[in-house]
């Protein structure tokens, strides 16, 4: 609930500082002292204190406390790599921070909400600014048209999204999870049609957030029109709330019928990944390729939510760990785009040809962070895997388990391309040891890379907190 | 006989399809049966009787539209009044506090759009 | 920090001093490196000094808990850092500390990127001899997975024209075999039970701990232990034993579920088998070997050779046999068939190689054929043939690359053809590599020879010992030694004897001078072990063949 007022007011602080022609640096310092320390409060204060809000609207329980902080401290790291971004645009710097804010706001009700009211403002919440920050750099046509799909799409799901909730409300009567939940549970055998419909329409609103197969059209557009800094805030923070909500809502609300849901998200899993991962083989630009390389890891993610089976704290484990690996190995790969299309205009694989050479640190930092997305150990990536695959081996799902595999094998063959580029490549010019990376940046990479690996090996840090 | 069968509604079908049917038919044969005399004058859209003046579908200032869309969002808050209205006694303090701090976010958004200048003309 | 993790962790220091290193002193690099290698080295033969060889089973243990995963309703997972050493793998952790170290001196002209080369290069030693030392099976995947990555690197970065093509299908290769051996470990994961631990949830108490793991043991084949009490273990050593399976799980012993036609084990079995299968490499997953040889750089070729292919079949014989033994017997003729097929197909191979390199490549995955073979025959002179064969063919071809890495500096070609009557120009050097050739082929009074025949014994034997295989699978691999007579007498004759002759006259001539003093330092030592092990082959058959014959044992009882 703090964090939820303190952001609020800190997004208004930086919205009218942008009047006063406050300094920028200062308003970012503010920001990140600000998440940072409600991330600390969240964390100390309400953990194993479950707390409840608004007639049982938001119920900050273990499991929304460990999202909320994962989400404010990628938003942290991520404000604090924010510099490039901010160097292209001259104009309304601080709004864009308060929009980035505001997003988070709605994140926090996504991943906390206990009434279906509140999932559907968290997600507008989260998704108006977001509408406007993909099209933040107005003067380049593809920023325009992917703010343009992204604000159509997003606004037709919002459609179905309510359309979902507004049958559950007439069969159920209610908009609160647990009543829904005990709905189910007294009429597990015999669910009325107009419950499936909704709830498949739920399901469809959710996948189309987190791009999931066969609602994921719009991500590689999006992805490579927006500037990187956004397309970084989207494949990591926006997918951790989305996930998030996704799993709290089925995971918890929908568990009782899981039977009629569990085969559409094992199809759905198998398609993300397959669709995910083959179509970033063909990819020749970087941010179109973490495009679907981000679908096909929404597709093992979904995977977690089939372990309805299995017990609660293996499961939010399993997706909390995978979140977490995800999003940090995520988050140094763009640090090292970001510092790259600060010389070279470009994004296309070929702009990162010779990197290794010339700047060796961001070398190590792409190569850990690609050997953690790909899946390889000793990083977090490889454990994350691991987890998802266990346990889809038990609750027997082992097709999946294969088709996951195999997938993960061609994911080795498109991010090795990257890292062939960054390391066998000669460069074409000079410019990329230009590259002159603030000592602030060295230190939060380099500390990234290390959580990576200490993740990596010492995987109960995250693990086992549930 | 109190059964409920989708056949029992059948009369309301084919009262549906006469009236359907009178309709389509009458516009057709109208159509095809009545003289066509066209002229200029005849075929040329009418304005309140004066004559029309280039196209409608003129460009016109963005301004109206920014004036327009920020017309709706302040005006659509008032729905939040009514509730309150209604329910002033109930709520109390409580309620009071709560609309005054949706009342101050409120004006911090007018606020940022006046010092903007997004409802300057010029 | 007990001497096993010294021995593993010792580079992690080596790299830190690297990387702070500034880039003016780039020349210590090398040293640092050297040093490095030497300590482990050291510290291998300390080992050695420790090993008590008159006991056949684990040694030194240094055993941790590492990662506990609580599944709640379904009982613990619980992964240990657990390392030791045995029979089966001490003589391979001396040859890999020694290799390393010539292979430190054969990289010493390396000038290009040289702070990477070494940080990758120590890295590798940490993840090879962290292979060959963890008896956790989660341990020992991170290690065997996390080789490729410097290793794609060492190819990919140093190489020759082609090296993106055979670095990218070197990894993928592998690395589909890894998957394969991780699906078999995801299943392993929920079979089986640590006793002592789930003894320890259960709050039991025994006298002794051998009392309480047969409590254990017993309670669990009458299923009287609640499941949220189970300790679910990739332990190695107790995944091989019988009574530690969960009765009803897939992989239990008695269970009878049938999956395409194969039981669940068969399948687990032949997952192992097809993943350590395309590291040793053995037909029909051998391809990447002769590219990734081709396009590597001396000392790269060296290690792969002579270890990176030893973990593929030391982990057959660690992993696959000793968990699964009843499947061993059951594809016994399978793992000989390819065994056998991988030593004649590839010996042909060899055989019409103009390319010297390659033909060693081939010559490679031949001999890799015949430790295939004696695993598979599963007696004790065929396994301990086969850990011996791994030793000696490690000396053998690491010297063998070095000596294709003589000609290859001197005038960057490698083809046969391109060179005749070296041996008037060369003389050390012609009689070095006459000598690594015999001893290659198998000629009586080198390594070669011990191994192979050793090998070939057990499996003519096995036909009445265990009656995995036929004597057949025997009398085929036999003539793949002729095979390898052939094309190394032939090799011999087209390249160092006759009247002297080289493609580029003049010019190459001046170039071709005989071994430089670093060159004769890394040789000298390696010709001289292949003689020593030929003529004194218990030196190692003391290490290896106590535990071999156990493995064996335990093998036909299962």
């Amino acid at each position: 609930m703090v964090a939820l007022i303190s952001l609020s007011i800190l997004g208004v602080f930086s919205m009218i500082a942008g009047l006063f022609n406050v300094n920028t640096k200062a308003v970012l310092t503010i920001s990140i002292v600000t998440i940072l320390g409600v991330l600390g409060f969240t964390a100390g204060f309400h953990w194993n204190n479950d707390y409840s809000r608004f007639y049982d609207m938001l119920n900050f329980d273990n499991y929304a406390v460990a999202f909320t902080c994962a989400i404010l401290g990628s938003t942290a790291i991520l404000l604090l790599f924010s510099e490039h971004f901010f160097s292209n645009i001259k104009q309304y710097i601080t709004e864009y921070y308060s929009l980035i804010i505001f997003s988070v706001v709605g994140m926090i009700a996504m991943v906390a909400f206990d009434n279906l009211a509140m999932l559907f403002l968290g997600i507008e919440i989260m998704s108006v600014p977001l509408y406007i920050l993909v099209g933040s750099q107005k003067k380049n046509l593809l920023s325009n048209e992917s703010s343009l799909k992204y604000f159509l799409m997003g606004a037709f799901t919002t459609g179905i999204l309510l359309m979902g909730i507004t049958l559950i409300y007439g069969e159920t009567g209610s908009f609160d999870l647990s009543t829904i939940q005990s709905y189910f549970q007294e009429n597990a055998t015999d669910s009325s049609p107009i419950l499936l419909v909704g709830l498949f329409f739920l399901l469809a609103a959710m996948a189309f957030k987190v791009s999931a197969a066969p609602f994921h059209f719009w991500t590689p557009d999006v992805y490579q029109g927006s500037p990187t800094f956004i397309t970084a805030f989207m494949s990591t923070v926006v997918k951790i709330a989305g996930f998030g909500a996704f799993f709290r809502l089925f995971y918890i609300c929908f568990a009782p019928i899981s039977e009629v849901w569990t085969t559409a998200i094992w199809v759905m899993a198998a398609l993300t990944i397959t669709i995910g991962s083959i179509t970033a083989v063909f990819q020749n630009d970087i941010k179109r390729l973490l495009a679907y390389s981000s679908i096909s890891h929404a597709g093992y993610m979904l995977i977690s939510l089939l372990m309805v089976k299995n017990v609660e704290s293996e499961a939010f484990g399993a997706i909390f760990y995978y979140v977490i690996s995800y999003s940090i190995s995520s988050i140094a790969l763009f640090s090292v785009i970001m510092a790259v299309q600060k010389v070279k205009d470009s994004s296309s694989i070929d702009a990162f040809k010779g990197l290794a050479k010339a700047n060796p640190l961001l070398g190590i930092i792409a190569a850990v962070s690609i050997a953690s997305l790909a899946g390889l150990p000793p990083t977090a990536g490889f454990l994350a895997k691991f987890y998802i695959l266990k346990s889809t081996v038990e609750s027997g799902y082992v097709w999946l388990a294969l088709i996951a595999v195999t997938n993960a094998i061609i994911g080795i063959f498109y991010y090795f391309k990257v890292l062939i580029a960054i390391y066998f490549k000669e460069a074409e010019d000079q410019s990329l040891s230009l590259i002159a990376s603030s000592l602030a940046y060295k230190i939060v990479a380099v500390l990234l890379v290390i959580g990576i690996l200490v993740l990596g090996i010492f995987p109960d840090l995250v693990y086992s907190i549930f | 006989m109190e059964t409920n069968l989708p056949v029992d509604y059948l009369p309301i079908l084919i009262q549906f399809f006469v009236a359907a049917g009178f309709v389509v038919t009458t516009m057709v044969l109208t159509h095809l049966v009545g003289p066509k005399r066209d002229s200029k004058n005849k075929l040329e859209s009418f304005e309140c009787g004066i004559e029309s003046v280039g196209n409608a579908r003129n460009p016109f200032s963005i301004k109206y539209f920014l004036t327009a869309i920020l017309f709706v969002l302040f005006d659509v808050e008032v729905i939040f009044m009514y509730p309150w209205a209604v329910n002033f006694r109930e709520l109390g303090i409580f309620g009071f506090v709560e609309m005054l701090i949706f009342m101050t976010f409120l004006l911090v958004g007018f606020f940022y759009v006046i010092k903007r200048k997004a409802l300057d003309w010029e | 920090m007990d001497i096993l993790s010294l021995l593993v962790f010792a580079p992690l220091l080596a790299i830190f001093f690297i990387l702070i290193l500034p880039h003016n002193q780039s020349n210590f690099y090398k040293n640092i490196t050297l040093v490095s290698t030497s300590i482990q080295f050291l510290l291998s033969l300390i080992v050695i000094n420790r090993f008590d060889f008159s006991y056949p089973k684990i040694q030194l243990v240094e055993k941790f808990d590492w990662i506990t995963i609580n599944m709640q309703s379904l009982g613990y997972l619980s992964i240990d850092y657990y390392l030791g050493v045995d029979g089966l793998n001490l003589a391979l952790v001396v040859l890999s500390t020694f290799i390393f170290m010539i292979g430190v001196v054969a990289s010493w002209n390396v000038k290009e990127n040289a702070k990477a080369y070494f940080c990758l290069y120590l890295l590798l030693t940490a993840s090879v001899i962290g292979c060959f030392l963890a008896l956790d099976l989660f341990l020992f995947f991170l290690f065997f997975e996390f080789m490729l990555l410097p290793m794609y690197f060492l190819i990919g970065m140093w190489g020759g024209p082609r090296r993106e093509y055979a670095a990218i299908k070197f990894f993928l290769y592998t690395l589909a075999g890894s998957i394969f051996i991780l699906i078999a470990m995801i299943g392993l994961s929920i079979s089986a039970i640590e006793p002592l631990e789930t003894a320890e949830q259960m709050n039991l108490t025994g006298e002794t701990s051998a009392d309480l793991i047969a409590n254990v043991q017993n309670q669990l084949q009458l299923q009287k232990i609640p499941k949220k009490a189970l300790v679910h273990t990739l332990d190695i050593l107790q995944l091989s034993d019988k009574s530690n399976y969960i009765k009803g799980t897939w992989l239990s012993w008695d269970n009878e579920t049938v999956l395409w036609g194969l039981s669940a084990r068969a399948i687990v079995f032949l997952l192992l088998l097809i993943g350590f299968l395309v590291k040793v490499p053995s037909f029909p997953v051998h391809t990447w070997l002769p590219d990734a040889h081709v396009e590597a750089s001396t000392p790269i070729s060296v290690i792969l050779a002579s270890l990176l292919l030893k973990t593929g079949s030391y982990g057959l014989l660690r992993v696959a046999y000793t968990i699964l033994p009843d499947q061993a017997i059951e594809f016994g003729w399978l793992v000989a068939t390819l065994g056998v097929i991988s030593i004649i197909y590839a010996a042909y191979n060899a055989l019409a190689m103009n390319d010297l390199k390659k033909m060693i490549a081939y010559s490679s995955i031949s001999h890799m054929g015949f430790v295939v073979l004696g695993i598979a025959a599963a007696t004790a002179e065929s396994i301990s043939g086969a850990v011996f064969q791994m030793v000696s063919h490690g000396i053998i071809s690491a010297a063998l690359f070095l000596l294709v890495g003589v000609v290859y500096d001197r005038t960057h070609n490698r083809n046969i053809d391109s060179y005749r009557g070296l041996a008037s120009k060369m003389p050390i050097y012609t009689t070095l590599t006459v000598i690594t050739f015999f001893a290659s082929l198998g000629l009586p009074g080198f390594s070669g020879f011990i191994g192979e025949v050793l090998i070939l014994l057990g499996a003519f034997a096995a036909h009445s010992h265990n009656g995995i295989i036929s004597s057949w699978f025997a009398v085929g691999a036999t003539f793949g030694i002729l095979l390898s007579a052939a094309y190394y007498l032939w090799t011999l004759q087209r390249m160092f004897f006759g009247k002297f002759w080289v493609k580029n006259g003049s010019l190459w001539s001046k170039k071709l001078t005989d071994l430089t003093f670093q060159e004769r330092i890394i040789l000298f030592p390696l010709v001289f072990l292949m003689i020593l092990f030929g003529l004194f082959p218990h030196l190692i058959l003391n290490i290896v063949s106590p535990t071999c014959a156990l493995l064996a044992d335990f093998i036909i009882n299962r």
